[in-house]
């Protein structure tokens, strides 16, 4: 087996930091898959039920897909187990576990363009295969070589404590909630959501549409044809072409149902939950307070998120938008508190941040301990890119943390501090990043900082009345055919990621 | 952060170009007009019934046909509606298949292809009548679409399906053994290049998931010299080639796989730490080296070239002429440059920054180098040494300076697009006329440029022209912003020019508003019985562009 050179590393002690009272060197635990076959992607998801967070693995290669779910054990290593191993058809284009109670084993879930399928083991372990309804989900064919994970669609809406699924469908959803059964699962559509078809912004000004139109290709080519081009006579066979928002689920109006919301065409739609397993028939739409000067065509920093920072459980929103302030590009992040009654919020930003180009979307997180959303900005310190100049492979980022106060992000930041990145190419793509993570119980939290060479943990300290940022607790090199991947809220742990190798890397 | 490289394709998408909004009067010029309420998939002009009058066939996303004819008093009449079965998985296509005169409705869907006949006087439609019912297409359309699925693929002048697969597309070749009847049989599934995107996108509010199919068309090409159209397949690096045998036959695929060219030569980085250089995979492209008229093929892999000269048995793979050149070639072309009707071998080198240089191209402007080397063809292969050689710079302004100028390049661009207008040749003046029909530059009327036939300079030769100067001859090798604009415009300008050679305007026709319409394209066919062609313009609504109007002009 090959070892990774940074567990290699590892295993000969820990990088020393200076400053650093004790250093916990995180677990990694590696797994490792037959060549032609390499991991694409992670799902941790508790598959069988027993409370805790299994490891799924999209595995691809030679016209083959698989998944590989690796069940966490009580003991080290904790992934240790033989996989079980779902070879996927070529029809399967999505997948999801989906639970019928608290603490059940989870049912795996296949996505075919129209068909969702549960798969059930029998008692002699083959796998049997039962419809559970139809839709139209918007890939309209599978890619040969990945599988769409649908978890973060599977929630349970209705709170009867089985879960549900929502199907990403052109220009939608398809909400389907799961029924009382005796045996297998049973699911009933119980709304179709829809929403206008998406206004490219520099299309509406081009002409362009949806609908096909006349192309002059003009293209350097080799001598084989000659004669004008009508390129409708070279036009596809077929060309079908399908996109719809990314719908999240929130309580937006306080009244403790979840409900559907997305962002389309600069405004907010949501489908309020009007009694359990009930939604309104068609969207409200919120739309955005956009600042008038936002740069017109293309918003490079454009962001909107949802979250309750006041504690009066309404949704609020954090809407960042860039614009041209004195030649340069300015980045702005408002705050605008739901309003009780009446437009969801006022006319101006509750609170206003002006930053410099962002790197990555502002985060929200508990970073200080006083158990209120904390704003944390990763910048990039353009100032300093000069240096960039001599053929340096180091660039400047600066964190920053505004504290949340009832519903403000407070001015000056609690923390200001240079990072240095170091990217490179990556074969597998993976670039820098920088996650927040929150401390919990009353304690500051962490950056998780990949900075292209390492991963490491930076604990937050607290400094008086501001936030300073210590030194590594550990640190790991990352190599150049590695990408961690953090799975989406599944800290304190993440998935080095390197082809035929993977290492699941824990802390704390 | 990885930035667009050395650029050797461009596509421009075509606009009308709302500018202007000074209402052009002569409404006498507009014949009928139609605005659907439902939302439209596409339209067709052809002649249904055989009278040599055109209709038009408007297709609804609910899967609803409509038919309308032209009638005198300046309107266009709904004659018929027909209902697919099944909308979602439904390809549609006209052809002339069956004895009685017209074009029929064919229809290719999960059981099978069927012809589809219109409502009879009592307003019902017969049942489909099955052509093949084997040949079926099962893939997911989301809205029934007009396909090119029946054309005739070998030449023999009947039409045949290619009905589409993930694969590819099977090809079900007509007969007509008993001479009336057609009859359609299987080939061997043809391999293409299908595309299919499932992008899952982030979990990010602002995010999409985006779905997309495409399969494209087979593409037919004489291999051999002998007037017959061969197919040209390919999926991945494998490349499959087959000649037409006998009349509806093809022989077995002539097939290479790019992967076993290999260049053992390791990949090199011209300034290593500084710049990278694109591209390590085998590529094919072909022409006519040898000037007998029959395409050859060369596959090149870094420093590597291999020429295979095709004759009148058509491609082989076997003997090469191998040579090695200069540098590693990151693309290349097989393009006539000395225009001696031989093509000669055109390679590129392109040296991309560093990651620390891409990055520091948020503040400052950074370089492209591109490396054109030209070499003479010869023989069975190419010179030795390079004839052209030069390097060409694409100088990217900073991305930040570029994303605080975005409006008034966005402008500059939009009216560059604007010189592409929409066009259509027809007999708009008299029977057998070649005329060209142009939307005028304020998109507000279509200009009639009368001709009896269509100038004969190739667009092929000209476009190779320009590109030898841009690459060889201009005397600035750098390419900022401003002067790849200029390059654009100018190659608008030189096609209109083309199109219109010394042609004058010779008649107008007042289009809608175009504040509120835009012109998507122009269609040209007798759509009202009498000697010349007519004009159908189709609009999509400026505010709503799932709105479309049609509009039927006359420009005599």
């Amino acid at each position: 087996m090959n070892v990774p050179h940074w567990l290699a590393a590892l295993a000969l002690g820990s990088v020393p930091c200076a400053g650093m009272a004790a250093q916990t060197a995180p677990s990694r635990e590696p797994l490792q898959i037959d060549k032609p076959m390499e991991f694409v992607r992670y799902l941790f998801c508790d598959v069988d039920g027993d409370g805790r967070t299994d490891l799924t693995a999209v595995c691809a290669g030679q016209n083959r897909r698989e998944l590989r779910t690796f069940l966490r054990r009580a003991t080290e290593p904790q992934f240790g187990g033989a996989p079980s191993i779902m070879i996927l058809d070529k029809d399967v284009v999505a997948f999801a576990f989906v639970q019928s109670a608290a603490l059940a084993p989870r049912t795996l879930v296949l996505f075919t363009p129209e068909r969702a399928i549960a798969v059930q083991a029998t008692s002699d372990g083959a796998p049997s295969y039962a419809a559970l309804f139809a839709h139209q989900l918007v890939w309209p064919a599978a890619d040969p070589t990945d599988c769409v994970p649908l978890q973060s669609w599977v929630t349970d809406l209705d709170g009867d404590g089985r879960e549900d699924v929502v199907v990403p469908e052109p220009d939608g959803a398809r909400v389907v909630l799961q029924q009382a059964s005796t045996g297998g699962c049973a699911f009933a559509v119980a709304a179709q959501w829809q929403l206008p078809p998406r206004i490219d912004r520099l299309a509406g000004r081009s002409g362009g549409s949806g609908r096909s139109s006349g192309t002059i290709n003009l293209r350097l080519r080799s001598d084989d044809q000659v004669g004008e081009e009508d390129s409708r006579d070279r036009g596809p066979l077929v060309e079908v072409r399908a996109r719809t928002p990314t719908i999240q689920f929130l309580d937006l109006d306080g009244d403790r149902r979840l409900d559907g919301w997305c962002v389309r065409n600069e405004a907010i739609w949501w489908w309020p939950q009007t009694s359990p397993g009930h939604f309104a028939a068609t969207a409200v739409r919120w739309p955005l307070p956009l600042p008038e000067d936002r740069l017109p065509v293309f918003d490079p920093a454009f962001d909107v998120q949802l979250h309750d920072t006041d504690r009066d459980g309404r949704a609020d929103l954090v809407l960042t938008t860039s614009s041209q302030r004195d030649g340069e590009i300015e980045v702005r992040i408002d705050l605008y508190r739901q309003q009780a009654e009446g437009n969801p919020w006022r006319a101006g930003a509750d609170s206003r941040l002006r930053l410099q180009t962002l790197a990555a979307p502002p985060q929200l997180a508990d970073v200080d301990g006083d158990g209120v959303l904390d704003l944390v900005a990763i910048t990039l310190r353009t100032d300093l890119l000069g240096a960039l100049q001599g053929g340096a492979a180091e660039f400047d980022v600066q964190s920053n943390v505004f504290r949340g106060d009832s519903g403000r992000f407070v001015v000056p930041a609690l923390l200001t501090q240079k990072l240095s990145m170091q990217p490179r190419e990556r074969r597998r793509g993976g670039g820098t990043f920088v996650r927040a993570l929150a401390g919990g119980s009353g304690k500051p939290g962490s950056l998780l900082v990949h900075d292209g060479a390492s991963l490491q943990l930076r604990p937050l300290v607290r400094d008086g009345k501001r936030l300073e940022l210590g030194d590594p607790e550990w640190r790991v090199p990352v190599g150049d055919e590695e990408s961690p991947v953090m799975p989406t809220g599944q800290a304190p742990e993440l998935v080095v990621s390197g082809g035929h190798d993977a290492t699941v890397v824990r802390w704390r | 952060m990885q930035r667009m490289t050395a650029m050797v394709v461009l596509t421009i998408g075509l606009s009308a170009g709302p500018l202007g909004a000074q209402e052009v009067a002569a409404p006498e010029h507009r014949l009928g007009s139609h605005e659907p309420s439902a939302r439209v998939s596409g339209e067709m002009l052809t002649d249904t019934n055989g009278d040599g009058t055109y209709e038009l066939l408007v297709l609804l996303r609910s899967g609803e046909v409509q038919r309308f004819a032209l009638r005198s008093g300046g309107s266009l009449l709904l004659t018929g509606v027909l209902q697919l079965r099944d909308p979602s998985h439904t390809l549609l296509a006209c052809g002339d298949l069956l004895p009685p005169s017209g074009v029929e409705l064919i229809a290719t869907e999960p059981t099978g292809t069927f012809v589809l006949a219109w409502p009879a006087a009592d307003g019902v439609a017969p049942a489909p009548r099955a052509i093949a019912r084997r040949a079926r297409c099962a893939l997911q359309l989301f809205a029934p679409q007009w396909s090119p699925f029946v054309q005739d693929l070998d030449g023999d002048g009947l039409l045949d399906l290619l009905v589409p697969s993930l694969q590819g597309c099977q090809p079900w070749l007509q007969s007509r053994p008993d001479g009336e009847e057609p009859l359609f049989s299987a080939m061997s599934p043809l391999l293409l290049p299908v595309r299919v995107d499932a992008d899952c996108g982030g979990d990010s509010a602002t995010d999409d998931h985006q779905g997309a199919l495409v399969v494209p068309r087979v593409e037919t090409l004489d291999l051999n010299g002998d007037g017959k159209p061969d197919l040209v397949t390919r999926q991945g690096q494998r490349h499959a080639f087959q000649l037409q045998g006998g009349v509806g036959h093809f022989l077995p695929a002539i097939e290479v796989d790019l992967e076993q060219f290999e260049d053992s030569t390791e990949k090199a980085a011209v300034a290593p730490g500084s710049t990278i250089v694109l591209g390590d995979k085998q590529m094919l492209e072909r022409g006519d080296v040898d000037g007998d008229g029959i395409p050859d093929f060369v596959i090149a892999h870094r420093r590597k070239i291999w020429t295979f000269v095709s004759s009148r048995k058509g491609p082989q793979f076997d003997k090469a002429r191998t040579q090695a050149v200069a540098d590693d070639v990151s693309a290349m072309l097989v393009v006539d440059l000395d225009e001696d009707a031989r093509s000669d071998l055109l390679t590129f080198q392109v040296q991309l920054p560093s990651i620390g240089s891409l990055l520091l191209g948020l503040v400052q402007s950074i370089d492209i180098d591109v490396r054109a080397i030209g070499y003479r063809s010869e023989k069975d292969g190419f010179a030795a040494l390079p004839v052209w050689r030069r390097t060409v710079t694409l100088r990217i302004p900073s991305l930040l300076s570029l994303l605080s100028r975005q409006e008034e390049l966005v402008q500059r661009f939009l009216d560059i697009l604007d010189k592409a207008r929409p066009l259509v040749r027809g007999a708009f003046t008299g029977a057998g006329q070649d005329d060209l029909a142009m939307v005028a530059a304020n998109g507000a009327s279509i200009e009639l440029f009368a001709m009896a036939s269509a100038p004969r300079e190739l667009a092929s030769a000209s476009g190779r022209r320009m590109m030898r100067t841009l690459l060889f001859e201009d005397p600035d090798p750098v390419f900022d912003l401003d002067r790849i604009f200029g390059v654009l415009s100018g190659i608008l300008d030189q096609r209109r020019s083309r199109l219109r050679g010394d042609a004058a305007v010779v008649g107008t026709a007042a289009l809608r508003d175009p504040i509120a319409w835009r012109v998507q394209r122009l269609l040209a066919a007798n759509l009202d019985g009498q000697d010349g062609d007519e004009v159908l313009v189709i609009y999509e609504g400026a505010l709503d562009p799932l709105r479309v109007a049609y509009d039927v002009l006359t420009l005599r």
